[in-house]
């Protein structure tokens, strides 16, 4: 069986691969289609990714592999959708016939066929990415949802202490400077070198570029910032990077009032390293 | 408001649209490079590309459809050196500016698509997220790599006679993506939490938080004026609608809308205004979305109406000009 289904692929590739060159591989791909065909193939898409999402209800080491929405709770709503979208496929079958008929009739006109198949390669892509929730780097299903329901977004504003962790830069004469993680180019502090010499190597190597106002080769004010983008300190009027002597970490208690003034209650230090 | 029609991709109407979408891709590229500084890569322990389970590093990248098309397993033999990372951004940006200035251009965008796909997995291994409009460049240079040779303006060699084929389909390729990327989005928004989303988002709370989130979690604040705007429920609540709005009718504004040149803009201006709320900057997506204007049309129609629509214009180019939202050829 599986010989004869060899036979058949090598057949049906080497009469589209003929002599006729690329332009006949894009029509004799395109000639295959019909309205039928896509109109399944959009709904294995999705029986696919309903799947998927029931698969990626059970405990996460279940989930496909190339899920990428990082959410586990929303996959319930995800197979809601795509089940809609079937059922709604499956009811209005005759009109999605038809607009799939004239989308390969479109497809398969005699002029532009190499363009057309161009087209239909890079639109199926972006769609198979979105629908199976796969982030393919040149296509990914698109901006999560986020919100500012929380607690947090309530605290410090009455005048209610805040607890937060704030990283400072310690140079010869004794200065204690702020720096983020902005200074590193890294979003989140997960991402930094587990090592400290090695996070002090980075903030050294970072802060040489920093202090000549660029990230890289463009002044930091005209640069395209980094995605998780940080308060821009000004390191440019900090002390030479030869100065550097050390990193450190507080745990800070402060009250920050209207007029922007900070007042800080405590302080504890919770991590220091030093350059050797 | 007359009957709307589709975009034609194959409409004939010169060649701008093209050009600028050429011009844009390959600024976008180098000016990203030119920008971000990915040296700092190097400096991570060399086990970020084994350890899978590892929290300092993103698993999902070092799954095999993403580690081995994007090169990165190289890293495992090879040593990674801050200048080598540097050199292949200079590269990038080098790649960049030729195709910008019309030097070679395909041959850069065939260099250009796997370069940015390479440093920018690396970047995502080490580093988890990217802006979206890294994405978007990405889907660019594919497509512009796809392209015809030419399509392209270059220095190099003169435009071939022969070759007839209309050069505004990759931008409409191009506006294709966009318009289900935005349009994505916006339906991520309804699936996830439902078409109540501007209600939920609570931008308000947001701007009220900055000033305490600029020194507790050093985030920075956007312009203090929009930033106090946007602390007043209405105003957010209205914005939050209309970025709902803009994202889920994106398609629409894009192909079957006729002040589509004049809409396009709300994409910029939405970016811009997530900037001067929040700080976070799209500027990659602001410099793309230039390539979503069409170019042709506006030039045309304006020459077309300049010089009158009874003598010295090319009655083809009329017909073009008039019938970009015409039947699909």
């Amino acid at each position: 069986m599986l010989e004869v289904w060899v036979v058949k692929w090598r057949t049906d590739v080497g009469s589209m691969i003929d002599d006729r060159g690329s332009e006949s591989i894009a029509g004799n791909v395109l000639a295959r289609l019909s309205g039928l065909r896509l109109y399944l193939f959009v709904l294995c898409l999705l029986g696919v990714s309903s799947l998927a999402s029931v698969v990626a209800l059970l405990p996460s080491r279940y989930a496909p592999p190339w899920m990428h929405t990082g959410q586990e709770s929303l996959h319930s709503r995800y197979l809601v959708f795509y089940v809609s979208l079937i059922a709604i496929l499956l009811v209005l079958r005759r009109p999605a016939l038809r607009y799939a008929d004239s989308l390969v009739e479109w497809l398969n006109r005699p002029t532009y066929r190499q363009a057309r198949f161009k087209m239909c390669v890079v639109v199926s892509l972006a769609l198979a990415a979105y629908f199976t929730q796969s982030h393919i780097f040149i296509f990914h299903r698109g901006v999560n949802v986020w919100n500012y329901q929380g607690k947090k977004y309530d605290s410090g504003l009455d005048g209610t202490p805040v607890i937060s962790e704030i990283k400072f830069l310690h140079f010869e004469k004794g200065e204690m400077l702020r720096y983020n993680l902005g200074l590193t180019n890294f979003s989140f502090s997960k991402s930094l070198p587990e090592k400290l010499s090695d996070r002090i190597r980075l903030i050294r190597y970072s802060l040489k570029y920093r202090q000549a106002n660029r990230r890289f080769l463009l002044p930091v004010n005209l640069s395209n910032p980094i995605h998780q983008y940080y308060y821009p300190f000004p390191y440019e009027s900090y002390p030479p990077v030869e100065e550097l002597v050390g990193i450190s970490k507080w745990r800070v208690e402060a009250i920050a009032s209207p007029s922007s003034q900070v007042d800080v209650l405590s302080a504890e230090l919770v991590e220091y390293g030093t350059v050797k | 408001m007359k009957k709307l029609q589709p975009v034609n991709p194959f409409s004939e109407l010169g060649r701008t649209n093209f050009f600028v979408f050429q011009a844009v891709t390959f600024l976008a590229l180098a000016y990203l490079y030119a920008s971000w500084n990915l040296q700092g890569i190097a400096f991570l322990d060399p086990a970020f590309l084994d350890d899978v389970t590892s929290e300092s590093t993103y698993s999902y990248w070092k799954r095999a459809p993403y580690f081995f098309p994007s090169l990165v397993f190289i890293y495992k033999t090879l040593p990674l050196t801050p200048e080598y990372v540097k050199y292949l951004q200079l590269v990038a940006v080098g790649v960049g500016c030729l195709g910008m200035s019309g030097v070679f251009p395909r041959l850069m965008a065939m260099i250009a698509f796997p370069l940015h796909v390479h440093l920018g997995s690396l970047f995502l291994i080490a580093n988890d997220t990217m802006d979206a409009s890294t994405t978007m460049l990405a889907m660019a240079l594919l497509i512009l790599a796809l392209s015809p040779a030419p399509f392209f303006y270059q220095w190099t060699t003169k435009e071939s006679v022969k070759f007839k084929e209309p050069s505004f389909w990759p931008v409409y390729l191009f506006w294709m993506v966009v318009a289900m990327y935005y349009c994505a989005a916006g339906i991520n928004k309804i699936v996830e939490v439902g078409p109540h989303w501007p209600l939920w988002v609570r931008i308000d709370r947001y701007a009220r938080w900055a000033d305490v989130a600029s020194w507790s979690k050093s985030i920075p604040i956007g312009h203090p004026v929009v930033v106090w705007m946007m602390s007043f429920y209405w105003v957010a609540l209205a914005v939050s609608a209309v970025t709902l709005i803009i994202e889920v009718a994106a398609p629409i504004l894009l192909f079957r809308f006729r002040g589509r040149n004049l809409f396009v803009l709300s994409f910029p201006l939405m970016h811009l205004f997530i900037f001067l709320t929040m700080g976070f900057g799209y500027t990659l997506y602001m410099i793309l979305n230039v390539a979503l204007i069409d170019w042709d049309q506006l030039l045309q129609h304006r020459t077309v109406q300049k010089v009158g629509t009874e003598r010295g214009v090319d009655p083809k180019l009329k017909k073009a000009v008039f019938t970009r939202f015409g039947k699909r050829t």
